[in-house]
């Protein structure tokens, strides 16, 4: 499956207001299996784009074209959980399936894959969504996205509120769907290292215009001058001021984890340099 | 003695839920101390704010403000002139239709000219970024705006002591930086405040620190000394600052690193 975007703009209208360019010419595609970063400074247009691939938004001109759709594609908003309506954690999460008038059986099953799937004890699926922590309401609200099986996530600042263990649980979940199922993500988020982790490429938007389609290492590379605003992976800057100090390391690991054996070898040389 | 701020064995439980409340919290306040109450989502810190501010009353022992009890319906009102807290969630504090009319709501029951009240009101929203937005509705702002003007409101009453919960959460890194600022020059004009969140980066500058773990007290002291206590932090849930993090996980032990230039001339001197 692939989604397609050629010459893609949105623009707002307001009485009273000049027309504003929320996207502006934006072209790309994403594939099945992808895991896309979406950076950009505060409105600059993430959400805009992630509803215009979600076909909520229609675009004011450009197109967009889905080839081989083999599963929906859903988008997640900005704090979920604000919008739970259901009585119990159980039917806020089958909501979704039974409108996309699944029969009961296969509409239940896929309530249970998600909820654990997510991680949640099965003693809270019973509970209001309401009296459940901030960390675990996040986790029914995406539960209730998967159970909807997209092939396509869109996730929009999916971190924002977490605390860091509840970060940390998120990212692990993300992580294993994504090599269990055949799933492709879009997150859009300011947590750069969030996204690190995740993730395999990243679009870049400044002002409505896609400034960047590249890796993680190339990203690093170009940061300063295309988006000096935005700021790259922890791991990543380290790296950089190392460089810059004179440090020998590779400023561009495509991966957290390469760039954590940077910094190991890093250490162990200097280590050795200190018994030396 | 009453002394400014006091909480005596203060407890609370969630009538007919299990939801963590707090238990037995012990803690006084000199004014112009800025105490940091550090825990995880679900420690007790949203809980134990609204404790302080008299918003919810403990079930056992006692919260006083220069004397006056939380627990005593009639002097809630004194307790409210000198408390004033943020929510972490701005949109649950707005009642106004505009920007202006906002910040002047709190102001407004204080017995005062309006001329005082235009004064303050415009002060406030030159001070927080927000004179361009001053016929905006509040529930139309953006994150950060709604953030800024939360803060206007409760700063406008000038309250004794200011209680922030989280912040910084929600934030773009521009705005966090924002006001952080706007938070570091309250620090420096003595305000009294107490700042709950789950990252210690945020309130290195504190006096003093609290850590809160399923609803109790598990550990006081210094902002500078966490940053050795790396397991701790993590079996609280608290979020060291990433440097610290990173140093930890590479192993080194010393010199204790606080920041990315620290780091880096660990690393590469």
């Amino acid at each position: 499956m692939e989604v397609k975007l050629a010459d893609v703009s949105v623009v707002y209208t307001r009485a009273g207001e000049p027309p504003r360019k929320a996207l502006n010419k934006i072209s790309f595609s994403l594939k099945t299996g992808e895991a896309v970063a979406l950076l950009g400074p505060i409105g600059s247009g993430k959400s805009t784009l992630l509803q215009v691939i979600a076909g909520l938004r229609p675009p004011t001109s450009g197109q967009i074209s889905v080839r081989g759709q083999d599963g929906p594609i859903v988008l997640s908003i900005q704090e979920p959980h604000r919008g739970f309506f259901a009585a119990t954690v159980r039917e806020e999460v089958a909501f979704g399936p039974e409108n996309l008038d699944l029969d009961p059986a296969e509409t239940a099953a896929r309530v249970e894959w998600a909820l654990t799937a997510v991680e949640l004890p099965r003693d809270k699926w019973t509970v209001s969504p309401l009296q459940l922590s901030g960390g675990e309401q996040r986790r029914v609200a995406l539960a209730s996205v998967l159970a909807m099986k997209p092939r396509f996530l869109l996730l929009d600042e999916p971190t924002i509120g977490l605390d860091g263990p509840g970060e940390e649980a998120l990212r692990r979940i993300l992580a294993r769907i994504r090599t269990e199922t055949a799933i492709s993500y879009l997150i859009a988020s300011h947590d750069p290292d969030f996204l690190y982790a995740l993730t395999n490429r990243v679009l870049v938007l400044v002002d409505g215009e896609l400034r960047a389609d590249t890796t993680w290492g190339d990203w690093a590379q170009q940061a300063a001058r295309v988006a000096p605003d935005l700021k790259l992976p922890f791991l990543l800057g380290l790296l950089h001021r190392l460089a810059a100090a004179g440090a020998p390391v590779n400023t561009a690991p495509a991966t957290p984890a390469a760039a954590w054996n940077e910094l190991s070898r890093l250490c162990r040389e200097r280590v050795k340099e200190g018994i030396g | 003695m009453a002394r400014f701020f006091v909480l005596d064995n203060v407890s609370y439980c969630y009538p007919g839920s299990a939801k963590t409340g707090v238990c037995q919290v012990n803690l006084e306040l000199e004014p112009g101390t800025f105490l940091a109450v550090l825990g995880a989502n679900g420690s007790g810190k949203s809980t134990l704010a609204r404790l302080c501010c008299g918003l919810l009353k403990p079930t056992a022992g006692r919260v006083l403000v220069d004397g006056y009890c939380t627990a005593n319906d009639e002097e809630l009102k004194d307790i409210y002139q000198r408390v004033g807290i943020v929510f972490q969630h701005p949109d649950n504090q707005f009642v106004a239709s505009t920007v202006e009319r906002e910040i002047a709501f709190g102001v407004e029951n204080r017995i005062m000219s309006s001329r005082a009240i235009r004064r303050i009101v415009d002060a406030e929203m030159v001070r927080f970024g927000l004179t361009a937005l001053r016929t905006a509705q509040p529930h139309s702002l953006s994150g950060g705006e709604k953030r800024l003007l939360s803060l206007a409101d409760i700063w406008a009453l000038k309250p004794k002591l200011i209680l922030v919960d989280e912040p910084l959460a929600m934030l773009d890194p521009g705005t966090r930086e924002r006001i952080t600022q706007l938070l570091r020059d309250l620090r420096t004009e003595g305000q009294s405040m107490i700042w709950f969140t789950h990252g210690l980066a945020e309130v290195m500058a504190a006096d003093q620190v609290l850590v809160m773990c399923k609803g109790r007290v598990v550990w006081r002291g210094q902002p500078a000394t966490l940053l050795t206590m790396a397991e701790e932090a993590r079996a609280w849930g608290i979020t060291l600052p990433p440097a610290t993090q990173v140093a930890y996980e590479l192993g080194i032990n010393s010199p204790v690193v606080a920041n990315e230039s620290e780091l880096v001339s660990v690393l590469w001197k």
